[in-house]
């Protein structure tokens, strides 16, 4: 009964919890694989943002010399590579060390933009693998908004151009030759798909980095923990075993001892 | 005991001593990440990396004053007149060997520097932690005064290669970081 | 050898404490069929001291500043030596520690572990769950989230639902016109330093109250009825070796189970860390949906699910304080469900099915279908408390035997 009752209880606990992850918000089904080994895709990826995003996106949980020395890039003192970090990564002062801010200004951004564009060191986390990868790739053109792009991921309005527009490889606006009292910009169809995934993965791939840069050693040092806390576990096991079984015995061979 | 009982308890003492051992393992990989984390930080690490001076418009007999890990470093670059003063140490001198100083072991000359013009100290009086003064100017301290530091705090005395006095209350030579030269007037300062 | 005995000797004479503590832990008399249900007591005292170390360690580098605290955090997983492994041990241990105490008062409704003589044991437990739920409250405020700022400022506003004083006790809470940096120095001093304490002195009070009557057991029988020539009861063992021992391989379970989820899954689906969390406060913008960590939202369920705001209040905090009166609302001499009658049973189930429910119900986002669910749901768990000690009186139960049944 006892047994009855605890698999019905499981069963329909572990189906009930399945339900819980699911929330009641739209999320694009696509599972985004990563390869948290892969330094030249996060390498990559890093080139694209600070071409393409670090103008109005902080980093500020990191800084410019942590991606120096994980990318390996040491000079012959054994401190971070000054040189690549000004050449790759740092455009806005000259401290390598210091967090990877933007240069655009707060109230500059509130006139722009409306708000000022997020930090992204956590967006994976707070976000998701794919919805960040659903953004990238959910920008349409759509001549009623006034930056001339929609994106699937932001049901009303986003702030945020379309940034990488000519790495997905959409054709340069051209304006319609039209009365003056209209202004609309023509954006023709996107062309080429493959390259942009790429883009994209990288991207995400150093994104993903940013958001938790000790995953790798997480996962790495978890094997180890856990191999040794299941032998534990195991013997542990026995132990207990052998020190009720010779309560047992003793108590068997008292009861046959005969007379007491 | 029945020859049964005597396997149940061997095997039980050697499956507790197993456990035991398993188990003091474990605790001891345990406390490794909590000890690990009070060593200095990334970040503390990357403020306290070695910082680059430009020694190109210091003048000779110019001192400046850069920090490095929260102390202050004196960087003096020395004129002919007191590379001579400390040619030859004073008899005075509590450690003119610099034997119990804090010094590189390639700064253990006569000069307590990698190039005798060039003088890098901490700038912290070895008695208390004041920060004593440069006095270069003969005569100015006291009498047969032939330049150095003095310590306004207590009154303890240094000379131009920043080695101590006897008869003051600071026991060791100014100390000497880890520095090297980039380029003829280019420090990097810090470098272990 | 002998020195250390010497030692051990001169300190006994003086300050009895180690060898009082080593003899209660040893010579403890405890029943010999104790299961599954039993491992939780000793799991929630690991658990505590888990939060307590991991916390310690978290304090050394945490800001309880508005300005650095989400920083800090960062700061603590990036650049601290293992601070990213401290930090997934506490904010596991957080969760782990509710499910354990969760189950240990499964094993208290099992066996009728709350009735006499043990009604105080069970009320200093209560009142552990009431701080573990505070305690809890106030921690998750500290990482300086979206979750943990809208979080506390939906649950202090629940305050000025009070008639009359309600505005002024919310703002005496907080210190402050909203939550703010005023709320987050204090809320720290309270989790670190007062309810532990707390927390501390209430555990050493649950273990003399449980020592002084001695422990339930699976069959609900008193063991001390059956004494052998020397007083020790006949179905004890003594707890050193056999339960600490026991209780060894229990935790090595515990604690695999533990770091699986540290080493791979510390969000814990969204559960454990949950994703708006990774986003800094920000008092200008609420999330989308706002509720509680998991292991609240039970009570969460029915404050929403009740229309009126100060009476969902007082339902809420009905809910929790109920507990309180177990001892009293079960008229039924017989304690464990071994021998109760199948009300009892169904009862149970209900009740422990609308917990589960509401507590699911309690995460999401409330909808005209799911709020008559939590209607229900929150029906059926007050009438467990109201309809007990009317069932109770008149059920039929089995007899109950004189011994220890299992070993």
């Amino acid at each position: 009964m006892q047994v009855l009752f605890r698999s019905i209880g499981l069963t329909l606990g572990l189906s009930l919890l399945s339900c819980v992850g699911a929330s009641d918000l739209e999320r694009p089904v696509a599972e985004v694989v990563i390869n948290r080994r892969d330094l030249a895709a996060q390498q990559r990826g890093a080139a694209t943002f600070f071409q393409y995003c670090a103008g109005c996106h902080s980093l500020k949980h990191m800084r410019y010399t942590d991606l120096a020395y994980h990318f390996g890039w040491y000079d012959h003192t054994g401190g971070a590579d000054q040189n690549m970090i000004f050449e790759y990564l740092n455009f806005i002062n000259d401290n390598p060390a210091s967090p990877i801010l933007t240069a655009l200004d707060p109230a500059h951004a509130g006139q722009w933009f409306g708000k000022m564009p997020p930090d992204l060191s956590l967006v994976i986390r707070s976000r998701s693998l794919e919805w960040v990868e659903g953004m990238l790739k959910g920008f349409y053109p759509d001549p009623s908004k006034t930056i001339g792009v929609g994106n699937h991921m932001f049901p009303s309005q986003i702030a945020m151009p379309h940034v990488l527009i000519e790495r997905e490889g959409w054709a340069p606006y051209s304006l319609i030759e039209a009365a003056p009292d209209h202004d609309h910009a023509l954006l023709l169809k996107p062309s080429s798909e493959a390259h942009y995934n790429q883009v994209v993965s990288d991207l995400i791939h150093f994104l993903d980095y940013v958001a938790e840069p000790h995953r790798l050693q997480r996962e790495t040092m978890g094997k180890y923990v856990l191999l040794f806390l299941v032998a534990l576990s195991c013997l542990n096991y026995l132990y207990y075993r052998s020190v009720w079984d010779e309560k047992e015995s003793d108590e068997k061979s008292y009861e046959e001892g005969g007379d007491h | 005991m029945t020859d049964q009982a005597c396997c149940d308890r061997s095997r039980r003492q050697f499956l507790g001593r197993m456990s035991q051992f398993l188990g003091v393992i474990g605790l001891t990989a345990l406390s490794v990440p909590f000890l690990s984390s009070w060593w200095p930080s990334a970040k503390t690490r990357d403020q306290g990396a070695p910082i680059e001076v430009d020694l190109s418009e210091l003048p000779p007999g110019g001192l400046i004053t850069v920090p490095w890990r929260g102390k202050p470093i004196w960087i003096l670059r020395r004129t002919q007149e007191e590379l001579a003063a400390i040619a030859t140490p004073d008899p005075n001198l509590r450690d003119p060997m610099s034997i119990e100083s804090d010094q590189p072991s390639n700064m253990q000359n006569a000069h307590r520097s990698l190039r005798p013009d060039i003088l890098v100290l901490v700038a912290l009086c070895t008695h208390l932690g004041c920060i004593p003064n440069y006095q270069p100017q003969a005569g100015s301290v006291k009498k047969k005064w032939k330049g150095g530091f003095y310590c306004p705090c207590h009154g303890s005395t240094y000379d131009l290669a920043g080695r101590v006095f006897k008869g003051v209350p600071a026991p060791l030579n100014l100390a000497v970081p880890p520095y090297l030269f980039l380029g003829p007037n280019k420090l990097l300062i810090g470098h272990e | 050898m002998m020195n250390f005995k010497h030692v051990s000797q001169w300190f006994d004479e003086r300050l009895p404490i180690v060898a009082h503590t080593i003899h209660h832990l040893t010579s403890y008399s405890a029943p010999k069929n104790l299961n599954f249900w039993y491992y939780f007591g000793s799991f929630a005292l690991l658990m505590f001291v888990n939060q307590f170390i991991t916390g310690l360690w978290l304090a050394m580098f945490y800001k309880p500043m508005a300005e650095h605290a989400f920083h800090s955090v960062e700061t603590i997983m990036r650049d601290v030596s293992y601070g990213w492994l401290i930090r997934y041990m506490h904010s596991t241990g957080a969760s782990f520690f509710f499910i354990v105490v969760y189950m240990h008062m499964v094993r208290g409704l099992l066996y009728g572990s709350y009735k006499r003589p043990r009604e105080l044991l069970w009320i200093v437990g209560c009142l552990l769950l009431v701080l573990l739920i505070m305690e809890a409250f106030m921690g998750y405020l500290l990482p300086w989230g979206q979750m943990s700022y809208w979080g506390a400022q939906v649950i202090t506003s629940l305050f000025e639902a009070i008639p009359y004083i309600g505005p002024s006790v919310a703002l005496f809470i907080r210190g402050d016109y909203t939550i703010s940096d005023v709320v987050l120095n204090r809320f720290f001093a309270l989790h670190v330093v007062a309810i532990p304490f707390a927390f501390a002195g209430l555990i050493l009070l649950h273990i003399i109250a449980l020592h002084s009557v001695g422990s339930n057991n699976p069959d609900g029988i008193e063991i001390k009825d059956n004494l052998d020539a020397k007083g020790v009861p006949l179905d004890s063992v003594p707890f050193h070796p056999y339960y600490t021992i026991k209780d060894l391989f229990g935790v090595s379970v515990l604690l695999t189970l533990f770091f699986a989820v540290v080493f791979y899954m510390p969000e814990g689906g969204g559960l454990f860390l949950e994703a708006p969390n990774f986003e800094e406060a920000n008092p200008m913008a609420t999330p989308e949906h706002i509720s509680p960590v998991w292991y609240m939202t039970p009570y969460y369920a029915i404050l929403r699910a009740v229309p009126d705001k100060l009476l969902g209040v007082i339902a809420m905090g009905a809910s929790l304080l109920v507990w309180f009166l177990l001892p009293w609302l079960d008229r039924n001499p017989v304690k464990s469900i071994r021998y109760r009658g199948w009300p009892h049973k169904v009862a149970l189930m209900c009740l422990g099915i609308s917990f589960v429910g509401l507590g699911i119900l309690g995460m999401q986002h409330p909808s005209p279908v799911k709020t008559m669910l939590a209607r229900i749901f929150a029906l059926v768990y007050f009438l467990f408390f109201i309809t007990l000690p009317i069932y109770s009186r008149y059920e039929k139960t089995k007899p109950v035997p004189q011994r220890l049944t299992s070993h």
